[in-house]
């Protein structure tokens, strides 16, 4: 059975999108085996073991070294069996997972159930170093393999993304993590320390063979379970560099076949306008799913009263911002979610860019220029905020100017305060800011709870504004346990509008990741979810020197 | 001059231990925790107080700082794995800098760091042997040039190209060597990391030559950056021995200028010169930030700035106290050899 969650969406944003738009290509080659590609990363991993891990770039890693019993399925988003043949959802809470038999790791040995309810146990143990996924995993109550094809798991409660989140579980290969007759201790330090998080062993169509300082490299798997959905390629890289100039230029001399990380200033402008570029490479962009927005911090007296944070949004040229920084590329928010989605109202208007308006709001709230200076003030008080950001964040730096400048106009006077990222997010966690720029990266459909709900207004937690709203919370609650999909879209929407309200943020853009990437590759589409691509899709033309026509 | 020695190695313990400690302090009063970092749970938007605590515990992180400086330096592990003398397990008894145990990555517990740090230390080492030798080996002649055709404008030519090179900020003149030899420029020479895709699979003399021709934008990039300041310390040194009666003494007798300069000015010239050599051991160890990141090189300087953005305080103390002993040892070798070079240093 297949359970239709996600969404039928928007997929493939390529090289004919957008004002430069590249030549369309040519009808597509007969694909052939063998080839090698190399994927710039801008991080890199510190483990490959994702139980451990939060990283983005070692998922996008682990999409071609390893598997989940359900996947999502690139082009419908639904979820679908992946390691499993099939499913139950036999109640709620309760779900059984069939699994595929004659599965077997990277090193030979078998797959089986145990694996996977071993992986699910893991996050029971308080010395795991698995601490940021702990509470997502704290939700499954019971979990067991009745017969080594079987999987039974049961939620304590029902919630709209349990399937979802035991089927995208990270699973460990227990021969190789459980230390049989270990005390608690001895088996958290055996998984912390397991020499495996660096040289993993997984269930993916690619093969670990090295991890070598900034590269790691990986081989076509033969014995991969669905051969059907195997790569093409016989060796994928993925090589970090930090630097995204240097990176580029690597692309440039053929060092790297994909760079997900172009400016705009570059995708619009002479970087791949050059016959170089155009010759051998192809731009793109896809739906990044990520927003920015400033956090206002709501135990600030001044920043109480929500005519000034919409006054504050009012006074913000939002439209001169996304024309002159992002060329348009943009999506203005208003609310929280992946804009894409249908989770997300693109229908709802944002605020007017309306100086006046804002100041009489202000006016409303009690700040006017009393003493003539050109600034507003209250009680004695000149309304000043000071907004915390990471440094060497160019977007960010220019829209601190951009907003200084704006509220300038209607007398309100904004000091940046850049930091380095663990010094601004200590500062943020402690709420010591009064606005917080910063955002998210957010699937199509996530849960707004951590973010807004008033059980996270305090201590170390992602609602940054502290924002506690009972009718927010209601909207949060009815959507935890809504499983049927479209009544869910209408909660999630009415939360959209009442957030947006509300503005506990200054909502600001999402734009899309833009891609640039070699032409000798072949079968690059670009979809919605993370990393955006398909390496094991990519294959180069038969005829092609050094591959094959069979595997 | 045994005397002398037994001076300068009294100093080297204590000077080396008041480095760790100031570092130690530095990183630790510090903004940044590395235990938000790990325990922030970015799906359940929260990091569970009881995670933040326990691993706090796990390194020590509740505990007063000289209780953490006490463990970074050893050779008892303080931990609740540590010496049972101060309430550990017994697990770990012996650790720190005296065990010499440099422990493991406090994000990547998997790693050692010690291991970590002879892996850095092959990419940077030789890189900035072989930067130092070619940096060297043009400034010194161009240096003596310089001082022998001092005011001529040639020479003068010189000294503004090289100023002009001095002044460009590092990551710039990386760049810049990347444009004009990469793709975009020239397209004779790869820029990024020490080998090609699939350099495993080629033969020894390929696998050398693919070394070779990756190596050399960063070491032109590491020399070009030094080349300017060590050309004007050879010039300088120059001109003051071309100054000295004895250079005189040799003209008048009638020597050629070539010897004159060879033999006589230019060995005199270099004895300064032995600081700045010693100097460069430290930069072995140390590295480029900028360079390795822009040529995609895992070496020494990256992994202390990643170290200190991630907050992995054992990465830092680890890698700047290594740093702080070569230092310490490259001095006292350049003072030892600088006293046998000059008997009025020893006898002072």
């Amino acid at each position: 059975m297949r359970l239709a969650i996600p969404l039928a969406l928007l997929v493939v944003l390529s090289q004919a999108c957008g004002p430069d738009a590249q030549a369309v290509r040519p009808g597509p080659p007969q694909p052939a085996y063998g080839g090698r590609a190399t994927i710039h990363l801008e991080a890199l991993p510190k483990t490959l073991n994702y139980a451990l891990e939060t990283s983005a770039v070692t998922r996008r890693i682990l999409y071609e070294l390893n598997e989940t019993l359900l996947t999502e399925d690139w082009n419908t988003l639904e979820l679908v069996p992946n390691l499993c043949a099939s499913f139950e959802v036999e109640n709620p809470t309760s779900f059984v997972f069939h699994l595929r038999p004659g599965i077997v790791w990277h090193d030979g040995d078998p797959f089986d159930a145990h694996d996977v309810v071993f992986s699910a146990l893991l996050y029971r143990n308080p010395k795991v170093n698995c601490d940021a996924k702990r509470a997502q995993y704290k939700r499954i109550v019971e979990i067991s393999a009745p017969d080594p094809l079987t999987v039974r798991v049961r939620y304590d409660k029902p919630f709209f993304r349990a399937l979802g989140s035991v089927g995208d579980m990270p699973i460990l290969p227990a021969h190789l993590y459980e230390k049989p007759g270990a005390s608690e201790d001895e088996q958290a330090e055996f998984i912390n320390r397991n020499p495996h998080n660096h040289d993993w062993v997984g269930l993916g169509p690619y093969k670990l063979v090295s991890w070598d300082g900034d590269r790691i490299v990986a081989k076509r798997f033969d014995k991969y379970f669905a051969p059907e959905r195997g790569g093409y390629l016989d060796e994928l890289d993925w090589l970090y560099v930090k630097d995204d100039a240097a990176a580029f230029q690597a692309l440039l001399n053929g060092e790297i076949d994909l760079f997900g990380r172009l400016s705009t200033e570059d995708y619009f402008g002479s970087a791949t306008s050059s016959e170089l570029f155009r010759e051998k490479f192809f731009k793109a962009w896809a739906p990044s799913g990520a927003y920015g927005f400033v956090a206002w911090n709501l135990r600030r007296p001044r920043l109480q009263d929500v005519r000034v944070r919409r006054a504050l949004a009012m006074a913000f040229d939002f439209e001169a911002f996304k024309k002159s920084v992002y060329r348009g590329l943009a999506v203005q928010m208003t609310g929280h979610g992946a804009p894409e989605g249908d989770f997300y109202d693109r229908k709802l208007a944002p605020l007017p860019f309306d100086p006046d308006g804002a100041k009489k709001l202000l006016a409303e709230a009690g700040w006017t220029d009393h003493d003539g200076n050109g600034r507003l003030d209250k009680d004695g008080e000149e309304f000043a905020i000071e907004v915390l950001s990471n440094s060497g964040n160019a977007v960010s730096e220019t829209m601190l100017v951009a907003m200084q400048n704006d509220w300038s106009r209607i007398g309100v006077v904004l000091k940046p305060l850049l930091l380095d990222f663990n010094s601004a997010k200590e500062r943020a966690t402690k709420r010591e800011f009064d606005g917080y720029l910063t955002g998210w990266a957010l699937p199509t459909e996530s849960d707004p709870e951590p973010t807004f709900h008033s059980k996270n207004a305090s201590g170390p937690t992602q609602n940054f504004p502290g924002l506690a709203d009972p009718e927010v919370d209601r909207l949060i609650e009815e959507g935890q346990v809504t499983l049927d999909r479209a009544t869910r879209v209408l909660v999630w929407r009415e939360l959209q509008h009442r957030l947006y309200e509300l503005q506990p943020y200054l909502w600001g853009f999402s734009p899309p990741r833009k891609f640039a990437y070699s032409q000798k590759l072949h079968g690059v589409e670009f979809v919605r979810p993370d990393p955006n691509y398909v390496a094991r899709r990519w294959y180069l033309p038969a005829g092609t020197q050094g591959t094959r026509e069979k595997r | 001059m045994a005397a002398y020695l037994r001076r300068r190695l009294a100093w080297l313990l204590p000077s080396f231990l008041g480095i760790t400690l100031v570092v130690f302090l530095a990183v630790h009063l510090a903004p940044g925790d590395p235990a938000l970092r790990e325990s922030f749970d970015p799906d359940a938007g929260s990091a569970d107080a009881a995670d933040i605590e326990r691993f706090r515990a796990e390194h020590l992180l509740d505990r007063p700082l000289a209780v953490q400086y006490l463990h970074f330096l050893g050779p008892f592990d303080l931990s609740p794995r540590g010496h049972r003398w101060f309430g550990g397990s017994g697990e770990h008894a012996f650790g720190g800098l005296l065990a010499l145990d440099l422990g493991s990555e406090i994000h990547r517990p998997h790693v050692r760091i010690v291991d970590e740090l002879g892996r850095r230390l092959a990419v940077t080492a030789p890189l900035t042997l072989a930067a130092a030798l070619l940096a060297w080996g043009i400034a010194i002649p161009l240096g003596a040039w310089s001082a022998v055709r001092r005011g001529q404008k040639r020479e003068r030519a010189l000294a503004l190209g090289l100023f002009a090179l001095h002044s460009l900020p590092g990551f710039w003149l990386a760049l810049l060597l990347v444009l004009a030899f990469g793709a975009a420029g020239l397209g004779w020479l790869p820029v990024l990391g020490l080998h090609s895709a699939g350099a495993e699979d080629l033969g020894w003399f390929e696998w050398l030559l693919d070394l070779l021709l990756h190596s050399i934008l960063p070491v032109l990039a590491l020399a070009l950056g030094s080349l300017a300041y060590l050309t004007r310390q050879v010039r300088a040194s120059m001109l003051e021995v071309l100054a000295q009666e004895y250079v005189i003494t040799a003209r008048s007798k009638g020597l050629s200028e070539r010897v004159v300069i060879g033999r006589h000015a230019l060995r005199n010239a270099l004895l300064p010169a032995i600081t700045l050599a010693a100097l460069i051991l430290p930069a072995l160890v140390g590295g480029s930030v900028i360079v390795e990141t822009i040529f995609g090189l895992p070496g020494m300087g990256r992994y202390a700035y990643e170290a200190l953005l991630e907050r992995d305080y054992a990465v830092i103390q680890a890698v700047t106290a290594l740093s702080a002993l070569v230092t310490l040892l490259a001095l006292l070798a350049a003072d030892v050899l600088y006293a046998l070079a000059d008997p009025r240093i020893r006898h002072g």
